[in-house]
């Protein structure tokens, strides 16, 4: 019985990451002297935004050969400042905005994939190259950039809540659901678990790899661009670095969740927690007072404690292969 | 076979024992690798050592030489007790053990002669440069001793040899060693052509008369018969069966490895008139690629047929072209029929190490449709009982790990891979490889099942006996088919004659490979000149002493900065930090070292131990390097913004007066960064920064030589610390005060400047002066755009994208070094 639970939780990791995100609550309640759901629930509504990116840059680790998604940020900021400008704070252009932004989404992540497929450059180069000419490119258009007003549609969206929880928290429920589903039960997600193991063995095994990593530099490309509108429309405009943090907690919350930095191996709820458990972490700091400095401390600190602890030494000892 | 007869009789009369094993035990988890094994060696005696695979051949001799220690038992070499404790390969070594391995342990990216150091720097007390003639000496001395004739340039770079030429050095450096009293081969031929095996037998045989023994793993038997005094069969970890070789026979052998399994149902008619399915065929009319040549060749399903000839003549490429280009159109290739693809090297090609046998059973099943395909996994799990019954597969469960099955067993799970998914042609390439004898012969007996099913089977095979259960034969050499020929002709001396025919043809691609590798950094000296040029062409004022001064200053912070991630990529890492640290000892500088020297020296300190202590996480646990350092970098920002918030703060006089800008050029800290400059290249030079540059390559190799893993991480990322500190300081005297962002750009161009320098991000190919070279070009590029009027929003983009555009031109340029981590 002991033997399983200690089997169930070195298979998930992520159970030490929902603990950690409960006797964070905890604390947080006992300092406030406020011990109630709505903080947690707060706290998930910031989560529910990360998560988005989360998701896509675990598909990205996951493809293997150490790849990370560098240029989210870049993705995100750009996409952000392109539907602001469109939507104009008018819903008749929302549906436009959401069309630009996929196309945004959907190119950034082709480059990218043919860069890293075609080009054979590592992927950190590639993307953290094209997350230079985004961020070049959101510079030009700041410079003639003054919206400050959000459509009301996606204010709705955001303000929205169902039996006090946010709509926002239901929708990502579901993604992770269609995540889960998309990880272990078709063929695309199959073929990326196999490729992130060992890609010649997957090319030999008949999977179409090229497919497989382009569709997932796309997958990544195309949620960092929707959250790029949903975080805009949050924060109330576009903001220039405002995409700076989500590489490193993108990161940190799929290692907390269990997803293998060295591929083959995604955990979809895990991630969900992870990014839970790092906003909570950010919102105690916050409590606490800690100056940005220091949460930056924080994060950074959290991923390689993180990686130095649940280190799994098949699983690393393959990046170099 | 001929027999030294004499030989075998002089050691029976001087029976001196070499070393002495008693009960040996090593357990890995729940299996028993060796058990309670005692095995003797004496003095002058080549002791084959055969078994199948997973007998704990290999675990034995690991047990001997140090690299894995014994649970239980005693070793005695020359009647002294070995203290089992403290027992390592360098241990080992000095007592005159020596291991040469199955996969080679040299690295790539070092010269021949550097390989020999590395492994033999025990025998170098001379300082540099001396030590690199010894060396050279040393390694030319033992290629001649061994293999006269070999034809290898001690200063070539290994990663340019082919195949053969590597395995000639491995074997050469470790005969090198004059104190070695006992050798244990691993496959040693496995990749030797014919004339250097018995070139290679020779040596053997006169060295024997030395009192050299050796320990001979080989799974030729034939060899083993030629060559060995005696035999020691291994079965499950325990000594099965041991004697002086003239009392056994290759057949006897076989008898004792498979368990008995050497009677084969397969019998001489099965083979001759296989019925062909015409449904099913591989047409080549005129078929050529880059590696091969004009292919003429029809093969059919019910047809077994092996594809040989010397290794590396485009029998591979044969099996890949007709597994890739299986559902396009190609000019000369016509195929009918599902094609699947099992590989040999299991581990490299084959599994998928975190996932069970199940899944690795039907991978190509589910993987066969679009893919969005919804799976249904009931379905699944009744195919993979199918076919683990009927390939008899040995697992307690379908669910456990692929990793937990022996390489027999994995090699089928393999198999039933490919017949899972009901493929019509079987790509087999080397599938045996590494497999017990007893496993092999069901692998034919399941090869000679699907045949008779009217399945097409193409077989390369690298082990002539195995040529006997196909139904035809196709001799390939130089990239084309040269023979053929019927089960019927399968002779012995056919096949002996055919690869003879071929020899002179494989020979010459030996020679063809030796490639020149020089000017890593050619490019990056004239892009540097080249774009000096065109700025001075701009504006002539660049030209002038103030304006080189000017830009000297400009790129010396970021020049250090580039020499750091040199050492780091060199290490086969990448250090995404350096900015950021740089950033931070720049805010230390004008903060804390100004209003407290102690503390701020102090606190120095500490970063750099800190900066250290990455490379020591990183070997310990490790862990990916990229993500350590992008963590660490957010600390490092972290700290810059506790310490101080917004920039300015005052940076101490000593440190303006060391990199001082305005002293006069060759005093301030253009002086400093040459010295530096050539500090770096001297240390990458000397005998440690060989061994640092061996790590990026080959760890293993290293570790078995008996050198420190741990220590050369953590020397790589002291040095990347401290010259990124140089870094932070030459930043802060140009500025004069703190500013945290001022070198965060870095990270991205240091990688640029080092790439563009001519390094590789893999296998320990990195300059300095490359590097630097680099970095200059990237500088000259931001003032080229300064003085085209192009916006500084731009410039980063532009040096991103010429980045991409290095590398990218590094495809077109064929280069073998590009091979260093295949």
């Amino acid at each position: 019985m002991i033997d399983d639970v200690r089997k169930y939780c070195k298979e998930n990791i992520w159970i030490w990451a929902a603990l950690g995100a409960f006797l964070l609550w905890l604390a947080m309640g006992i300092v406030s002297a406020r011990l109630n759901v709505s903080s947690i629930l707060a706290n998930a509504f910031t989560a529910s935004f990360l998560a988005l990116m989360a998701f896509g840059q675990m598909l990205v680790v996951t493809s293997g050969r150490g790849a990370i998604d560098l240029s989210i940020p870049g993705v995100l900021t750009f996409s952000a400042f392109v539907s602001m400008s469109i939507i104009n704070g008018e819903n008749k252009n929302v549906f436009l905005a959401i069309v630009v932004v996929l196309a945004i989404g959907i190119l950034v992540g082709f480059l990218n994939s043919v860069l890293v497929i075609y080009l054979k450059l590592p992927a950190i180069i590639a993307t953290m190259s094209m997350n230079y000419i985004l961020t070049t490119a959101s510079l030009l258009i700041n410079k003639n950039f003054s919206v400050f007003t959000i459509a009301p549609v996606l204010k709705g969206l955001l303000r929205t809540k169902i039996m006090g929880i946010y709509l926002m928290i239901y929708l990502i429920i579901l993604v992770g659901i269609g995540f889960w589903f998309l990880m272990n039960r078709t063929t695309y997600g199959k073929s990326l678990l196999a490729m992130g193991q060992n890609i010649t063995a997957a090319r030999l095994a008949g999977i179409n790899v090229v497919k497989v990593e382009m569709l997932t530099y796309i997958f990544c490309s195309i949620l960092a661009a929707i959250s790029g509108i949903l975080i805009s429309a949050r924060v109330g405009s576009a903001i220039l670095g405002m995409g700076n943090d989500y590489t490193l907690e993108t990161v940190a919350s799929i290692v907390v969740g269990g997803t293998l930095i060295s591929g083959g191996k995604a955990n979809v709820p895990g991630t969900l927690v992870g990014c839970l458990f790092l906003g909570l972490i950010v919102t105690c700091m916050q409590i606490m007072g800690f100056s940005v400095g220091a949460q930056n401390i924080a994060k950074g600190a959290l991923i390689v404690i993180v990686l130095v602890i649940g280190a799994d030494q098949r699983g690393s000892k393959k990046i170099k292969n | 076979m001929i027999r030294l007869g004499n030989l075998g009789e002089s050691t029976e009369n001087s029976r001196e024992v070499l070393l002495e094993a008693k009960n040996l035990l090593k357990v890995y988890g729940s299996t028993i690798a060796v058990n309670n094994l005692d095995i003797t060696i004496y003095k002058g005696e080549i002791l084959a050592l055969v078994g199948g695979n997973g007998a704990g051949k290999s675990t034995l001799t690991k047990l001997l030489s140090g690299v894995e220690s014994s649970d239980k038992g005693s070793l005695r070499f020359e009647g002294e007790d070995i203290n089992l404790h403290r027992y390592s390969p360098s241990v080992a070594r000095t007592k005159g053990i020596r291991v040469v391995h199955q996969e080679l342990s040299l690295c790539k990216n070092l010269t021949v002669y550097e390989n020999f150091y590395i492994e033999q720097y025990q025998r170098f007390n001379v300082k540099s440069p001396i030590w690199r003639k010894q060396a050279k000496e040393m390694a030319l001395e033992a290629l001649n001793n061994v293999f006269p004739n070999h034809g290898i340039d001690v200063n070539a770079v290994l990663a340019t040899l082919s195949l053969a030429q590597q395995q000639m050095v491995e074997i050469a450096r470790a005969t090198s060693d004059t104190e070695v009293k006992l050798m244990i081969l691993d496959e040693p031929t496995s990749s030797l052509p014919l004339e250097q095996t018995s070139q290679l037998q020779d040596y053997f045989k006169k060295s024997v008369k030395k009192g050299i023994s050796y320990i001979y793993i080989s799974h030729r038997l034939n060899e083993i018969m030629f060559l060995a005094d005696s035999i020691y069969i291994m079965q499950n970890g325990c000594n099965k069966y041991q004697c002086p070789i003239h009392e056994t026979s290759e057949e006897n052998m076989i008898a004792r490895m498979g368990d008995g399994i050497a009677n084969t149902n397969l019998t001489e008619c099965d083979f001759k008139t296989p019925e062909l399915n015409k449904n099913v065929s591989v047409v080549m009319d005129k078929f050529s690629t880059k590696e091969l040549k004009n292919i003429k060749q029809e093969m059919f399903g019910g047809e077994i047929i092996g594809v040989t000839g010397l290794e590396g003549n485009g029998q591979l490429e044969l099996l890949q072209e007709i597994f890739y280009k299986a559902n396009k159109k190609t000019k000369g290739l016509k195929i009918c029929g599902k094609v699947a693809y099992v590989a040999g090297d299991r581990k490299k090609e084959g599994i998928f190490p975190l996932w069970s046998i199940l899944d690795n059973t039907i991978i190509s099943n589910i993987t066969k449709g679009h893919l969005f395909k919804i799976l249904s996994m009931g379905s699944v799990k009744e195919i993979v009982e199918k076919w683990n019954g009927q390939l008899k597969t040995k697992c307690t469960s379908s669910a456990d790990l692929i990793t937990s099955l022996s390489g027999g067993n994995q090699q089928k799970v393999l198999i039933a891979r490919a017949l899972a998914v009901d493929a019509d042609i079987i790509l087999l390439d080397d599938p045996t490889k590494g497999v017990d004898m007893g496993t092999k012969l069901e692998l034919y007996q399941i090869f000679r099942e699907a045949a008779d099913k009217g399945k097409l089977i193409v077989w390369r095979t690298s082990d002539d006996a195995e040529l006997e259960y196909c139904t035809k034969l196709v001799v390939m050499a130089s990239g084309t088919i040269t023979g053929e020929l019927n089960h019927d002709e399968l002779v012995h001396s056919s096949i002996l004659s055919l690869s003879f025919k071929n020899k002179e043809k494989a020979e010459k691609i030996v020679e063809k490979k030796k490639t020149k590798n020089s000017g890593l950094y050619l490019f990056s000296l004239i892009s540097m000149i080249f774009l000096y040029g065109l700025c001075g062409i701009l504006s002539p004022s660049v030209m002038t002493k103030f304006g080189f001064e000017l830009l000297a200053v400009g790129f010396t912070p970021f020049l250090f900065a580039a020499m750091a991630q040199t050492f780091v990529i060199g290490l086969g890492h990448i250090d995404l930090g350096v900015g950021a640290y740089m950033g931070l000892v720049n805010v230390v500088c004008a903060t804390l070292l100004d209003q407290n020297p102690v503390l701020g020296i102090g606190f120095l300190l500490t970063l750099l131990f800190a900066y250290c202590c990455q490379g020591i996480l990183i070997c310990l646990r490790q862990v990916p390097p990229i993500i350590v350092t992008l963590g660490m970098s957010f600390v490092w920002t972290g700290i810059s913004y506790v310490i101080q918030d917004a920039p300015g703060g005052h940076v101490p006089d000593f440190i303006l007066k060391i990199f001082n800008p305005r002293n006069p050029l060759f005093e301030g800290v253009v002086l400093l960064l040459i010295i530096f400059i050539i500090i770096a290249i001297v240390f990458y030079r000397s005998k440690y920064g060989t061994v640092l540059r061996g790590f990026g390559n080959n760890d293993l190799a290293m570790r078995n030589s008996g050198w420190s893993k741990v220590k050369a991480y953590a020397i790589t990322y002291l040095v990347a610390g401290i010259f990124a500190m140089l870094g932070g300081f030459a930043q802060s005297a140009i500025t004069g005060a703190s500013d945290v962002n001022a070198s965060a750009t870095y990270t991205m161009l240091t990688v640029a400047a080092v790439i563009i320098g001519g390094g590789y991000f893999s296998g320990g190919v990195v300059t300095h002066i490359g590097a630097i070279f680099g970095g200059i070009s990237l500088t000259m590029i931001s003032v080229l755009l300064g003085l085209m009027r192009v916006s500084t929003d731009y410039t980063a983009t532009i040096q991103g994208l010429i980045l991409i555009l290095i590398l990218s031109l590094r495809l077109l340029k064929k280069d073998q070094l590009i091979k260093l981590n295949n």
